[in-house]
C-alpha cells in the first residue's frame, strides 16, 4: 500500500512528471488520430476501387454462352447480381483535344446493380450543378459591383466603391471556393443559403451607411434582383435534388431501369468520366468521335461515311472520385462495344455483386467450382498491389509515430533516474521503517505505471475527441490562418474521413504502456534497489 | 556469556568500507550485549564507528564479518526481505536529522511504518484503527494540533517528536536512537531525552542510544564506550 501512496505523492509533488504524462499523451493521441484518418482514407479508397469494379470479377474463356455463364453465377449462394462487360481501348476526339480511353461496354440495367455507376452519375450531376452555381453567384457579384461603382460615380455612395465592395467579395470567396470543390446535395443547399446571407448582410450594411433616397431605391432594386436570383437557384437545386433522390430510390429498389437517370445509353450514346469533358472541351449532349482498332468499318478515317458513323453523343458523365477512372473510362452499350471492336457476342468479364463483403472470398471459390475454366478474383485481389502499398504505408507511419512514445519513455527514464538520486535519503528512511528492497524498487515501477496509464488515458481521450471533431478543427484552422489543411478537390472528399477501430486503440495503448513502463521505469527501479542507503541516513 | 536478559547481541562484528586504493576498517571486532528493558548508551567521539554499529545492530547494514543475534536467531542468515520484516515488526529508529518524509504530513509519516508492514488489502481493513493509534501517539508527543503539518512546517523538536511517534507506531521491541539530540538546543534536547526515558519507564522499551553527549550517557542503564572501532569499556550507569 505504501508503494502506491509514495509513488502517487512523489509524482504529484513534481511538475516535471506532468511533462512525462504529456509526452506519452501526445504520442498516443498522434497515433490514434493518424490511424483513424488512415483507416478512414483507406476505407474510402477501397470503396472507390470497389465501386468501379464490383465485388468479384469473373473471366471466362469457355464454350458456354454468356446466358449460361450468367445463370450458373447467379445460382451461387450470396450472389445478388451479375453484369457483363467488354473492355477495349479507343481514341476519343473532341473539338478541343483527343485522348486514349478505355471503353467499357455494359448492360446498363445490369451494371448499376453490381457497381456504383448510378451513384457516380448522380454525383457528377450534383457536382456539375455546384460548379454552375458558383459561376452564377460570380455573375451576380459582378452585377453588384457594377451597380455599386455606378452609384459611387454618381456621388450617391460615400467613399470608394472598391473599399465598399471588399466585405462582399471576401465573404463570398469562401462560399465559392467551397462550391467549386465538392458537391453533395446537402452542401449545395447550405452554400446557397450562405451566399444569399452574404449579399443580404452587405446590402443591409450599405443601405444603413447612406442617406440619399435615390441610392436607397437603387439598392432596393438590387435586392429584388438578388431575391429573384436565389429563388430560381433554390428551385433549380430542389429539382436536381428531387431527381437525384428519385434516381437513387429507383436504383436501390433494384428495378425499373428502362431509362435510368434520364440518360438511356442506347446505340451511339456514351457516359464518360467527367474529367474527360474539359480535356476534350465538350459538354453533355455534344458529339465526340471514337476510333478503335480492329473494328469493322468504323475505324477508317478516309471514309466519310464511316467517319460519320463513329460519332457518339455524350449522354452523361460520371464521377467516381478516382482520377484515373474519371479521366480514362468511357461507358457504352455492350452491343455497340462489340460491334466497334468486332467482337460479336463476346464479353471480357462479368462483374458480380455479393450480398455481403465478407462472402466475397467464398463466392469466388464457389464460382470457380460451378464454372470450370473460369478465373474469379475479388476486387481486393484485382487491386492487390495498391492495397498492399496502403498497408505498408500505414505500418510504416505507425512505426515512425511510435518513436514519439519511445522518446516520451526516455523522458520518463530521465525524470525517474533524477528522482531516485534525489530521494536516496528517503529510500533509506523507508528501509529503516521496514521497507524491503523490492518494495522500494517497486515505488518507481509504479511511478512508471501511473505516468504511462495516465498519459495513455489522456492521449486516447484527446485523440478520440480530436478525431470526432476533425472537420470542425480543420475549418477553424482554415478560417484562422487561411491555410487549407485538407484540400477537398485534391482528395475528392467533402470531409476528412475517419474510422476509429477499437482494436487499433487497444493496440496503440497497450504497447505504449508496456514500452514506457519497461523503458522508463524498470531501470530507475533497479537503481533504487541497488542503491547503498547506509550513508544516506547519517548526514544531512 | 549467554544471558537470559540478552535480547540483541553483537559477536565479533567488523565492518570495512571500501575507499579509494583499499579498505577502511571502521569496526574491528565489536562484542556487545543488549539487555531487555535497559537503556544502553553507546558513547564515544565522532568517527569511532558508533553509528555504523547501530546500523548493523538495527540491520540497516550488514557486517563484514561476525554476527548479530536477535532473540536467539542469527540475523545474517535472513534474506533481505526477512531483515526488512524484522525491522518493520521489531525495530524502531530515531535519527539525528529526524528523517521525516517531506512529502507527507505528520500523521502520514507516523502511519508509514504501519502501511509498510501491512498488505494492501488488509490495510483498508485496519486503516481506521491505525489512524487512531497514530493520532494517539502524536497527541502523547504533544503534537495533537500539528497532525496535518508537513515536516517543513514543524520545528526541530517537533520533527523529532513526530519521528519518535513514527518509531513507536509498530510497537517495536527495540528503539534505536542515533544521536537523537545532536541537532537540537539544550532545552529541546532535554524534552526529547525525557520522552525517551519516559517510554522506557512506562513500558520497559529496550533502547539503544548512540551519543557523544556525556550527560545523556550518564543517565543510561549501561554505557558502552567505543574508541577507534573497538569497545573499550562497558559500565553500569
Amino acid at each position: 500500500m505504501y508503494r502506491f501512496a509514495i509513488a502517487l505523492r512523489y509524482l504529484r509533488s513534481r511538475k516535471i512528471t506532468y511533462l512525462s504524462v504529456i509526452g506519452v499523451a501526445v504520442g498516443v493521441a498522434a497515433l490514434i488520430i493518424v490511424m483513424a484518418v488512415m483507416e478512414g482514407f483507406e476505407e474510402d479508397f477501397k470503396d472507390r476501387i470497389r465501386g468501379m469494379l464490383s465485388d468479384v470479377v469473373v473471366r471466362y474463356r469457355g464454350e458456354k454462352s454468356f446466358e449460361e455463364v450468367e445463370k450458373s453465377i447467379l445460382s451461387v449462394e450470396h450472389v445478388t447480381a451479375a453484369a457483363p462487360r467488354l473492355r477495349g481501348m479507343a481514341l476519343v476526339m473532341g473539338p478541343g483535344g483527343r485522348g486514349a480511353v478505355e471503353i467499357v461496354g455494359i448492360d446498363v440495367s445490369k451494371e448499376v446493380r453490381v457497381s456504383k455507376l448510378a451513384e457516380y452519375i448522380i454525383n457528377s450531376r450534383v457536382t456539375g450543378m455546384a460548379k454552375d452555381l458558383a459561376q452564377a453567384i460570380e455573375a451576380l457579384e459582378m452585377h453588384f459591383s457594377f451597380r455599386t461603382a455606378e452609384l459611387a460615380r454618381l456621388g450617391l455612395l460615400p467613399g470608394k466603391a472598391g473599399e465598399r465592395l471588399k466585405p462582399l467579395h471576401e465573404s463570398l470567396r469562401e462560399v465559392k471556393s467551397r462550391l467549386s470543390k465538392e458537391g453533395s446535395p446537402d452542401l449545395i443547399g447550405g452554400q446557397i443559403r450562405d451566399a444569399e446571407q452574404c449579399f443580404k448582410t452587405w446590402l443591409g450594411d450599405t443601405s444603413s451607411a447612406i442617406a440619399a433616397p435615390d441610392a436607397r431605391s437603387a439598392l432596393s432594386g438590387l435586392e429584388e434582383g438578388m431575391e429573384t436570383f436565389f429563388r430560381a437557384r433554390r428551385a433549380e437545386f430542389e429539382e436536381t435534388r428531387r431527381r437525384a433522390e428519385a434516381d437513387l430510390a429507383r436504383f436501390e429498389s433494384g428495378g425499373g431501369f428502362d431509362s435510368p437517370f434520364n440518360e438511356p445509353l442506347e446505340g451511339r450514346e456514351l457516359v464518360m468520366g467527367e474529367e474527360l469533358l474539359p480535356h476534350l472541351r465538350v459538354a453533355r449532349g455534344d458529339r465526340v468521335r471514337l476510333y478503335t482498332a480492329g473494328s469493322k468499318g468504323l475505324s477508317s478515317v478516309e471514309d466519310e461515311e464511316d467517319l460519320a458513323k463513329s460519332e457518339f453523343t455524350v449522354a452523361g458523365t460520371f464521377r467516381s472520385r478516382m482520377y484515373k477512372s474519371d479521366s480514362k473510362i468511357v461507358f457504352m452499350p455492350i452491343r455497340t462495344a462489340q460491334i466497334l471492336q468486332a467482337k460479336e457476342g463476346m464479353i471480357s468479364e462479368i462483374g458480380v455483386k455479393v450480398d455481403d463483403q465478407r462472402n466475397a472470398e467464398a463466392v469466388k471459390r464457389a464460382i470457380k467450382e460451378v464454372l470450370p475454366g473460369a478465373d474469379a478474383q475479388t476486387w481486393a485481389e484485382k487491386r492487390r498491389s495498391l492495397i498492399a502499398a496502403i498497408n505498408l504505408e500505414k505500418g510504416f507511419l505507425s512505426a515512425v509515430l511510435f518513436m514519439i512514445i519511445v522518446v516520451a519513455a526516455f523522458n520518463m527514464l530521465g525524470t525517474f533516474v533524477m528522482m531516485v538520486t534525489e530521494k536516496t535519503r528517503d529510500l533509506g528512511i523507508l528501509k529503516s521503517l521496514g521497507g524491503s528492497t523490492a518494495g522500494i524498487a517497486s515505488i518507481f515501477f509504479l511511478c512508471g505505471v501511473f505516468v504511462a496509464t495516465a498519459g495513455s488515458a489522456i492521449g486516447a481521450a484527446a485523440g478520440l475527441l480530436f478525431v470526432d471533431n476533425i472537420n470542425e478543427i480543420e475549418g477553424a484552422v482554415h478560417s484562422l490562418t487561411g491555410i487549407t489543411p485538407f484540400p477537398r478537390d485534391v482528395y475528392y472528399l467533402d470531409s476528412i474521413p475517419t474510422i476509429v477501430n477499437p482494436a487499433d486503440v487497444f493496440w496503440i495503448v497497450f504497447p505504449t504502456v508496456a514500452v514506457s513502463v519497461l523503458l522508463g521505469s524498470v531501470f530507475p527501479a533497479i537503481k533504487a534497489a541497488m542503491l547503498g542507503t547506509e550513508h544516506a541516513l547519517r548526514y544531512e | 556469556m549467554q544471558d537470559d536478559r540478552t535480547i540483541l547481541k553483537a559477536v565479533e562484528v567488523t565492518k570495512d568500507f571500501p575507499i579509494e586504493g583499499g579498505i577502511l576498517p571502521v569496526l574491528k571486532g565489536v562484542n556487545l550485549d543488549v539487555h531487555k528493558g535497559e537503556i544502553l548508551a553507546i558513547a564515544g567521539k565522532s568517527g569511532v564507528g558508533k553509528s555504523t554499529l547501530l546500523h548493523i545492530l538495527g540491520m540497516l547494514d550488514v557486517p563484514s564479518s561476525g554476527s548479530v543475534v536477535y532473540d536467539g536467531s542469527d540475523l545474517a542468515k535472513l534474506s533481505t526481505a526477512g531483515r526488512a520484516e524484522v525491522r518493520s515488526r521489531h525495530f524502531g529508529f530515531i535519527f539525528q536529522f529526524y528523517h521525516l518524509l517531506p512529502e507527507f504530513n505528520a500523521i502520514e509519516n507516523v502511519l508509514m511504518p504501519a502501511m509498510i508492514g501491512t498488505g494492501m488489502l488488509k490495510w483498508f481493513a485496519v486503516r481506521g484503527a491505525m489512524r487512531k493509534r497514530a493520532r494517539m501517539l502524536l497527541e502523547k508527543a504533544g503534537l495533537g494540533e500539528r497532525l496535518r503539518h508537513r515536516p517543513s512546517q514543524l520545528s526541530g523538536g517537533e520533527r523529532q517528536r513526530v519521528a519518535i511517534a513514527r518509531a513507536l507506531m509498530n510497537e517495536p521491541k527495540i528503539l534505536f536512537c542515533d544521536e537523537p539530540t545532536g541537532n537540537l538546543d539544550s532545552k529541546t534536547s532535554a524534552e526529547i531525552v525525557e520522552m525517551i526515558w519516559g517510554l522506557n519507564r512506562e513500558s520497559g522499551l529496550t533502547t539503544i542510544i548512540v551519543t557523544h553527549d556525556e550527560s545523556i550517557a550518564k543517565k543510561a542503564t549501561r554505557t558502552a564506550r567505543m574508541v577507534d572501532g573497538k569497545m573499550v569499556q562497558q559500565s553500569s550507569g
